[in-house]
């Protein structure tokens, strides 16, 4: 298991018995694993001394937090009113078809987790895409396909 | 203090909630998400009245009862045309997301209201949201179940859906809940409640299954209550009494 | 170097303004997240690269320390015309270019950098072909007035001495002096009001948690900027994260708080790492922690993630967030003001409101109140955003019409569309029309208008935003967002989403109006938080001021703007088709054939009603037909 010291180191981080630290330290283990593992949630609460419940019940109230394992990439689409009214949900089915995944799922290969987030605030580019935080303004359903393939180039 | 509700002049004390000064008074307000032996949380809305901030004020405002704290002067109307209508569209609301649940087409029905059919929930559960069953479990201490992800998507669940070791399968969520949404399946071996198996304790005097094992280690963990309490199932435990009774009478 | 007396402040800042005299030119590169997206980063590498070859020692950011250097570089928070990025301002000029890229890195530095001639022909142009000469006569800029804003896109958001260099801390110098009602009088005698939506009396509201009795008290800045198209706080907090940390020490020396907390958004990183580097430079200069520049004044600040909950917004469910709780709104009737965070006082301001504190100390009550309305006093910012020509991060005085803000800030609707509404105050507030564009941004013009000021968010909408579609967006926006905890939000709001949903579709019966509205109506009563009683605006004003689109949706099925793809068919007016072939790759549905310089056809069959077509087509050659249901 080489994601268990790893946990431990960013549990560690954290002075024990703190309740107050819940909130922090599942979004570190999230950002380091990409999501959060039942294993991570109980050592999370066990640490800090909050029972498992609330854990769970934190975990899966804030929409920042994945309890499945993520695509390679992240593929975010702003739904903020900008977005939307420039045409977001067009480009929500187009991602649909282009990637066979859409919105809370993750493509067939691992290769994209696709989101529907709130206002990411670059509302002048709008519709907005981010491929893993690079971010695509003034994107027309048409060229989803060819703007994706361009971010994608990864191995 | 005093203030006065639908017209009735009541007496009360800093800290209790209007509903509470009205129940004293006999006057009804119902309730779902309410119980007694449990703090508020003001979710299911159905209490609602008008409150005004004393007899000339003109502008009503409208409050949980169950939550509201009562203020000297304060004048409450429990059934304005207003507040009807709000409790009204509460069981409207409800009965659409829970259209197995008979207790709230029954509520429904008893308002007589212009009633509102929305859109049914096609999974609808009996659940009301009343956090009755988690608010019992934390008084209890065991803190088993919470509500779990938000918005209409919002459900009663033990930590990731399964099995707990922090539950004991006392069932005290499926006695409060108002709907019989908590499913709990009773035998003379065993007690099943979100899914999970829990062992019975069989009562030393009579042999009947009175309490889950970990309900019973639970208890006695607590220090707080009288050995033959964990041995004896209470229709026993009051025979045993009343045999004690008998025996100082006599 | 810790800053143990103001005297040492003092002498701080006059040793860097010297420094900062002797330079010659600054050039300030916009590094917010539009023009970074526009490739704002490279650009500020290949200046830097340039700088080298040309032999020209740049000094860059806060790293004044090179004493060679004549010009420098500061990578800048937001500087507002978003949409035109990368920006570049450089000084004394004031010169203003729009859309530099990195290959123009060379020229820049050659002309604009070695000596200080204006590079013509990149100022922004007028429509009359009139050129810029200067930022100040860009008419985005001219009717505006930065006091939130002042340093974003100014100072170099990661130096505490560059803040320092600009009139950093002396509004905290100040504070130190005066006593804690005093400070509490200035910002009441301001006018100043909550930035954050509500408009509460901000010095009200630090008095009655300073005369609250209770032994710990704590200050919160709600940075959990939710609000779907709305930036403002995220720009602050980017571009000028010291402000934000002076303006709450602040309220702390006037209300007796020891501990501050900033709640960000989790989806502001960048916001999160530059306050988190701020708070770490303040405690080792001193201006946090114990002993506040030896005035034996203790505060510090902690920065608490947010993790994605627009209703954490809301205060009470705020500061449970803080506690590590699940962030559902607590239903009592007992203001968090008096018993806030953990049970304590506590005062609750936006980033904004926060930003415009160390302004008012520094200048005086008088100074602010001068600006804006009476009862609405000083500036406000917005994000200009939507269908509007120059969209972008604005900061305007208080009274400013709408419609100055749109035409003459936005420079009116995008290619010149017909203007149909425009949105403000995000999903508690509200959509105006054309008869409201004369209303003065103020806190209670907006409210009587029937939506609200809001934290700031301005989407304007032309004739093809449908304002069902709108409505819908915000309800369903507010769907996903409900905490759940009480009926009328949780039950009441998805029913409402279904209502509008079948409105879009055309499948919604008579009366549905009449139903919608009288829900609207319930859950703005029996909601148990601000967030559920606001609910409902976004439809009650969009049914106020565009009740005959709602009636054309549900009676004849027909969606005017061309939005509701169920509703929605389109077709190519030959008159106007170029032949020019934009639109049939923009086709997902491939339902549009043409030769090249041909009239192009759509098969209605195949069309799926999404727009895209008329969305890229130049020439206005897209119209959209109803799709003619059969009738029920």
């Amino acid at each position: 298991m080489p994601r268990a010291p790893e946990l431990n180191d960013i549990v560690a981080k954290y002075p024990p018995g703190k309740p107050r630290a819940l909130l922090h330290l599942l979004q570190d283990i999230q950002t380091a694993q990409g999501y959060l593992s039942r294993e991570a949630i109980g050592a999370a609460a066990q640490h800090l001394g909050v029972t498992e419940t609330r854990a769970f019940q934190i975990a899966t109230f804030y929409k920042a937090f994945h309890l499945t394992p993520r695509g390679r990439q992240t593929l975010r689409i702003c739904t903020g009113t900008s977005c939307h009214i420039r045409g977001a949900m067009v480009l929500a089915d187009e991602v649909r078809k282009t990637l066979g995944a859409g919105p809370g799922a993750t493509t067939a290969d691992g290769a994209f987790s696709i989101e529907l987030v709130n206002c990411v605030g670059a509302c002048a580019l709008a519709p907005v895409l981010l491929v893993d935080g690079e971010m695509l303004g003034n994107v027309h359903p048409g060229t989803v396909a060819r703007r994706l393939k361009r971010a994608g180039e990864a191995p | 203090m005093q203030l006065v509700i639908d017209g009735i002049p009541c007496t009360a004390e800093s800290g209790e909630t209007i509903l509470q000064v009205a129940r004293r008074n006999r006057i009804d307000i119902p309730t779902l998400c309410h119980h007694d032996a449990l703090e508020g949380v003001g979710a299911c809305r159905l209490c609602v009245v008008a409150v005004r901030a004393h007899a000339e004020a003109v502008d009503a405002q409208v409050v949980a009862s169950c939550m509201y704290a009562v203020k000297d002067g304060l004048q409450v109307d429990t059934a304005t045309p207003e507040v009807r209508r709000l409790r009204q569209t509460v069981l409207d609301l409800l009965a659409a997301r829970c259209p197995d649940a008979p207790e709230i087409q029954a509520l429904r029905e008893r308002m007589g209201g212009d009633a509102i059919d929305y859109a049914p929930a096609v999974d609808g559960s009996k659940c009301i949201m009343c956090y009755r069953c988690v608010r019992a479990c934390e008084a209890i201490g065991c803190n088993a179940i919470a509500a779990v992800n938000r918005g209409p998507q919002k459900e009663i669940a033990p930590p990731f859906f399964d099995a707990t070791q922090r539950c004991i399968g006392c069932g005290t969520c499926a006695a409060i809940c108002p709907t019989g949404h908590i499913a709990v399946t009773e035998t003379p071996q065993y007690r099943e409640i979100w899914s999970q198996r829990f062992a019975m304790a069989q009562c030393a005097g009579c042999g009947a299954p009175f309490m889950t094992e970990a309900t019973r280690e639970h208890l006695a963990g607590l220090g707080k209550l009288k050995p033959d309490y964990f041995t004896h199932c209470a229709a026993c435990r009051q025979r045993d009494a009343a045999a004690r009774f008998v025996r100082v009478g006599t | 170097m810790k800053l143990t007396s103001v005297d040492m402040l003092a002498q701080r800042r006059e040793t860097l303004v010297q420094r900062t005299a002797a330079l010659a030119r600054e050039v300030r590169v916009c590094a917010g997240t539009a023009c970074v997206a526009a490739g704002a980063g490279k650009l500020s590498d290949a200046i830097q690269r340039e700088a080298a070859a040309q032999g020209l020692v740049l000094a860059v950011d806060g790293d004044a320390a090179d004493v060679e250097a004549t010009v420098r570089l500061v990578n800048t928070g937001c500087q507002g015309l978003c949409q035109a990025g990368p920006l570049v301002r450089v000084l004394p000029q004031d010169a203003f270019y729009c859309g530099v890229r990195p290959k123009q890195a060379a020229r820049l530095v050659s002309e604009a950098l070695q000596n200080n001639a204006v590079i013509a022909d990149w100022c922004a142009v007028s429509p009359q072909g009139q050129r810029y000469a200067t930022r100040a006569e860009v008419p985005f800029y001219r009717h505006q007035q930065p006091i939130a804003l002042e340093g974003c896109g100014a100072v170099a958001p990661e130096s505490l001495d560059d803040y320092i260099a600009h009139g950093g801390f002396a509004a905290l110098v100040r504070a130190l002096e005066m006593s804690p009602e005093d400070i509490v009088q200035t910002v009441e005698d301001a006018g100043l009001r909550g930035r954050g939506g509500g408009g509460f009396s901000t010095g009200r509201k630090w008095r009655i948690a300073a005369s609250a009795s209770a032994s710990e008290r704590y200050v919160i800045c709600n940075g959990d900027e939710g609000d779907p198209g709305a930036f403002m706080d995220c720009a602050i907090m980017e571009g000028d994260p010291f402000r934000i940390i002076e303006g709450m020490t602040i309220a702390a020396r006037a209300i007796g708080a020891q501990q501050g907390f900033i709640y960000v958004r989790h989806e502001y990183p960048k916001a999160v790492a530059r306050l988190d580097k701020a708070i770490v430079a303040c405690r080792e200069a001193g201006l946090l922690g114990a002993g506040i520049l030896g005035a034996g004044f203790d505060f510090d600040v902690e920065i608490a993630r947010g993790g994605g909950a627009f209703v954490c917004g809301e205060s009470t469910a705020l500061m449970r967030s803080i506690e590590g709780l699940v962030g559902e709104p607590r239903a009592n009737y007992v203001r968090s003001v008096q018993e806030g965070l953990y049970g304590q006082p506590t005062v609750l301001n936006n980033v904004e409101t926060f930003a415009c504190v160390p302004a008012i100390i520094a200048r005086g009550a008088a100074w602010f109140a001068a600006t804006g309305t009476p009862g609405s006093p000083g500036t406000k910012a917005f994000c200009l955003v939507g269908k509007v020509a120059h969209t972008g991060l604005i900061e305007v005085p208080m009274g400013t019409t709408l419609r100055q803000v749109i035409f003459d800030i936005g420079g009116g609707v995008l290619d010149g569309r017909p203007f149909k509404a425009v949105q403000t105050g995000g999903p508690s507030g509200g959509c105006l029309g054309e008869a409201q564009l004369d209303l003065p941004v103020d806190f209670d013009a907006l409210t009587a208008a029937g939506s609200m000021m809001g934290s700031g968010g301005m989407i304007v909408m032309d004739d093809r935003t449908c304002m069902v579609d709108v409505a819908h967006y915000y309800l369903s926006f507010l769907q996903s967002e409900s905490c759940g905890r009480c009926v009328p939000c949780r039950e009441g709001v998805a029913q409402f989403c279904h209502l509008l949903d079948t409105m879009r579709r055309g499948t919604a019966k008579p009366g549905d109006l009449d139903r919608a509205i009288r829900l609207a109506q319930d859950i703005a009563q029996a909601s148990l938080c601000g967030l559920g009683k606001s609910a409902p605006n976004p439809f009650l004003s969009a049914v106020t001021h565009f009740r005959a689109e709602f009636e054309a949706h549900i009676n004849d099925r027909t969606c005017s703007a061309g939005v509701c793809r169920d509703l929605t068919v389109f077709a190519i007016d030959a008159q106007n088709c170029t032949g020019c072939g934009l639109c049939a790759p923009a086709c997902p549905a491939d339902a549009i054939a043409g030769a090249p310089k041909q009239v192009h056809v759509i098969d209605a069959q195949k069309c799926t009603g999404c727009g895209a077509c008329r969305t890229v087509c130049r020439d206005d050659a897209v119209r959209a037909l109803p799709r003619n249901l059969p009738c029920n």
